[in-house]
């Protein structure tokens, strides 16, 4: 059997191993988009949703919004102040029941539809009667008394329209595409009046944008075109990011800090923001409709704990108590690190609302997703550090976020993890997680008296006034727990040190605009 | 004899589309929270959820449901994704391509290395060489791909920099970029059909080299080449062949993770998104062309092993 066509196979081998190297291991510099065309690559591990503002509810398409949708009203992303945007300036009525709003003039849309105050009212009520985001619910009419000047009126007093003015709202898309397009085609086709317009909507691949050569400020738009690219895979995206294929990422799972900090192609940056993490509380069904259980889980968990599990060694984990972080300026501050662990405190109030030997409940997590904590890990820790009260958990393991806002809904589980990724304003943070008519609080469980306490923060002119209701409050979150919060984020981005331009946002949120690369 | 092979392959193909389509879209209604939940947002009220599930006919009844999107399959229209309102057929018109590539060059890559490394393995039957195959096919068969892949890309993207960690470059954009884009994912997604095929070509040679008409055919003097080539890989193509057919679903499962590693924009990323979102027209469509796609390569393997094998037309 010795025959000499082993040796051959074995020489076949090699040639072929030969042939495949040189076919797919020829040595190539990495593909950077770069500075060599003035194309930013952005990696994006969300695919797009809808690129429609007022249809779309994802949060995570909002950086793809940014870029193609200027806003009324924008905000600082240092201190989240707002400054003008398309609005140049907005008054309030005395009551505050009414914002003028005076319009930026000579402004084009995409499409080359002038932008103006019939065009501001057409969004507004497209988004208005779209149902899907209720951020304007209060506005009863809009007014144009003259061709840039729009007048939102309020059913009631409510001065975080400003703030929500800077979010999706606030995008105003063309009358001439909402004509033409309808809720049904307006998200393959978005136009706004951005510095950017969309060139290739790819879903599952990558958007891409072009400079809008109208753009009414000249100097803003300083790349000749961006591109998000679809990588969802959380590792992937950091090694397409190391090889030089992408140039700027953001909200990184913190895990990969040391390795991108001894990248010299890369800077990294750890960005405070007010997103923080939240476990969902079913609080119209026992037990949780007792806010003595609810404070007693919020007691049960070692916040640090969790944090730094959840950062690993790059970052220094921040516990929550307060809707917002410490130091900001509607915290108090002897509240600030009013959750410590207490799980003997926690046993004596499952035992006054008559609960001695404990409870048992569901956290609904998604097996293997979640960042910077996959929500399945979060809820194995809680387990085992809630034992301690008496309290007994069950996880539930769906596959989506989805399934589990459905189980919460059908009153099947009775919390699940999620996040809440901050507003502008903080008084629509406060509404919104306190407020028994907003749709975050389904069982429209009332806390103490904080719907009066709301109406009065809305109504409220400036920051001082609105202090001592801050204040109130903060006291009532810590006291009835309408939720129960964990960490607050921090954004670890990733670029290229061939990017300048890039701005710390307390949103989170990339906003790659800014972005350009040094000469 | 091979019009009846086709003809019955093509008859169980309907049946079988019938039950696999009924079977997922049971099992997307068995799971909590409805795509309704997913397009209407977390704030929108429950009347917005009530509006978008009589607009998406998420009211209807299972079967009501079920019977009008075979309807609208039967005319060609897989309706439009619920979320991106793109429509099915023109996403998947996007994305076939794509894993069609990926797959086709899986699998070429997987036979140009199983087929000689089998053989060499069958000939050198018993030798260190022949043990040391069958250790690492069994050892890759063995590995996780998106494990394989994660070093891959380590090693050949992100320390010898080599091709790019992600993406995919499509032909008619040039040879070398395609080439270089699909390396690690196609490499990735072959080693475990390779594996396979190492131990089907290895096993039927061995069998083939141990028969009497072989014996013979050494004792007539004919040379080794003629020998191995002409009268045993022929013989032993046959379950190898064969294989090709379960290596198909193999490709299709294994092309779910690995374009999800590698940000490969095919059918499985799809799949595999539109499942996390309750997405079920894109779902329902992928997997009717999936399937399709599947049973087609065995209807042309068995054809293939009718031409290898006269025995199989009768």
């Amino acid at each position: 059997m010795n025959s000499p066509l082993p040796n051959r196979f074995a020489k076949g081998l090699s040639a072929a191993a030969v042939a495949l190297t040189i076919a797919f291991g020829v040595s190539v510099a990495p593909v950077h988009a770069g500075p060599e065309n003035n194309t930013l690559v952005v990696g994006s591990a969300w695919d797009p949703g809808s690129l429609d503002p007022a249809i779309g509810t994802l949060g995570s398409d909002i950086p793809l919004l940014y870029p193609m949708f200027d806003r009324l009203i924008g905000f600082d992303p240092k201190t989240l102040d707002p400054i003008p945007g398309l609005a140049t300036s907005w008054t309030w009525s005395s009551d505050r029941k009414a914002l003028e709003l005076k319009l930026r003039q000579g402004v084009t849309f995409h499409d080359g539809t002038p932008f103006n105050a019939q065009a501001v009212k057409t969004s507004l009520r497209y988004f208005i009667d779209g149902k899907r985001n209720r951020d304007l619910d209060d506005v009863t009419e809009i007014a144009t008394p003259d061709p840039y000047t729009v007048v939102i009126n309020l059913s009631k007093p409510n001065t975080s329209v400003v703030g929500l003015l800077a979010e999706r709202a606030g995008m105003i898309i063309s009358p001439a595409a909402i004509e033409k397009h309808g809720e049904q085609n307006l998200g393959q086709n978005p136009v706004g009046t951005g510095p950017y317009m969309l060139k290739v909507l790819e879903p599952g691949k990558s958007v891409q944008y072009v400079r809008y050569p109208g753009y009414w400020d000249k100097s803003a738009a300083k790349l000749d075109a961006i591109e998000f690219r679809v990588i969802r895979n959380a590792t992937s995206i950091v090694s397409a990011l190391q090889s030089g294929q992408l140039d700027y990422v953001a909200q990184i799972d913190p895990v990969n800090l040391p390795v991108l900090q001894k990248n010299s192609r890369l800077r990294v940056a750890i960005e405070p923001t007010v997103a923080f993490g939240i476990i969902n509380l079913a609080n119209g069904f026992p037990p949780l409709n007792d806010r003595r259980v609810r404070r007693a889980l919020a007691l049960s968990v070692d916040r640090q704990v969790l944090a730094d599990a959840a950062f690993g060694g790059g970052v220094k984990g921040i516990p929550a108590s307060l809707p917002v972080p410490a130091g900001y300026w509607t915290s108090t501050k002897d509240l600030e690190n009013a959750l410590t662990y207490r799980p003997d405190e926690a046993k004596k109030l499952l035992a006054e609302a008559g609960y001695p030997d404990g409870i048992d409940f569901e956290i609904c997590v998604v097996a293997s997703m979640g960042t910077p904590l996959p929500t399945g890990k979060l809820g194995d820790i809680m387990r085992e550090q809630m034992k301690a009260s008496g309290i007994r958990v069950k996880t539930v393991q769906t596959a989506s976020n989805v399934a589990c806002s459905a189980l919460s809904r059908e009153k099947k589980i009775h919390t699940f993890v999620a996040n809440w990724s901050g507003r502008p304003d903080p008084a629509i943070t406060y509404a919104q997680l306190m407020g028994s008519e907003t749709a975050f609080n389904r069982d429209k469980g009332k806390y103490d008296n904080a719907d009066e306490i709301i109406e009065k923060l809305m109504a409220a002119p400036s920051r001082e006034e609105q202090m001592p209701y801050y204040e109130a409050l903060n006291r009532i979150w810590i006291e009835h727990m309408p939720l129960m919060p964990l960490y607050y984020y921090v954004n670890v981005v990733a670029y290229s040190t061939k990017l300048a331009g890039e701005e710390p946002n307390l949103l989170g949120r990339p906003y790659v605009q800014t972005l350009y690369f040094k000469k | 004899m091979m019009r009846a092979v086709v003809l019955k392959r093509i008859a169980i193909l309907f049946p079988t589309a019938l039950l696999c389509t009924l079977f997922i879209f049971g099992l997307i209604h068995l799971t909590p929270g409805g795509a309704a939940y997913a397009v209407a947002g977390p704030d929108a009220p429950p009347e917005t959820v009530e509006r978008i599930e009589r607009e998406l006919g998420l009211d209807q009844p299972f079967h009501i449901q079920y019977a009008r999107w075979v309807a609208n399959v039967v005319q060609g229209d897989l309706g439009r994704s619920f979320l991106s309102k793109e429509n099915v057929v023109a996403l998947l018109g996007q994305r076939w391509p794509v894993t069609a590539t990926l797959a086709a060059e899986a699998l070429f890559l997987a036979l140009l290395v199983g087929i000689p490394l089998g053989m060499y393995a069958a000939i050198r039957r018993g030798t260190t060489a022949d043990t040391s195959v069958k250790t690492v096919s069994g050892l890759i068969h063995a590995l996780p791909e998106f494990w394989i892949g994660m070093l891959a890309m380590s090693l050949f993207a992100l320390q010898l920099a080599w091709v790019p960690a992600t993406g995919f470059t499509p032909l008619s954009a040039g040879l070398k970029e395609h080439l270089l884009s699909v390396a690690l994912p196609a490499t990735t997604l072959a080693l475990g059909p390779c594996s396979v095929i190492v131990r089907f070509t290895r096993s039927a040679m061995v069998e083939v080299l141990g028969s009497s008409y072989i014996r013979t055919a050494w004792a007539l003097g004919l040379s080794s080449r003629q020998i191995y080539w002409r009268f045993a890989f022929k013989n032993a193509l046959i379950p190898v062949v064969t294989v090709v057919g379960l290596i198909a679903g193999h490709l299709v499962g294994g092309a779910v993770l690995v374009e999800r590693v590698f940000a490969v924009p095919g059918i499985g990323d799809l799949l595999a998104e539109s499942v996390l979102q309750k997405d079920f027209p894109v779902v329902q469509g992928a997997i009717l062309f999936l399937m399709f796609g599947v049973v087609l390569i065995n209807l042309l393997v068995d054809v293939g092993c009718a031409i290898f094998d006269p025995r199989t037309r009768i």
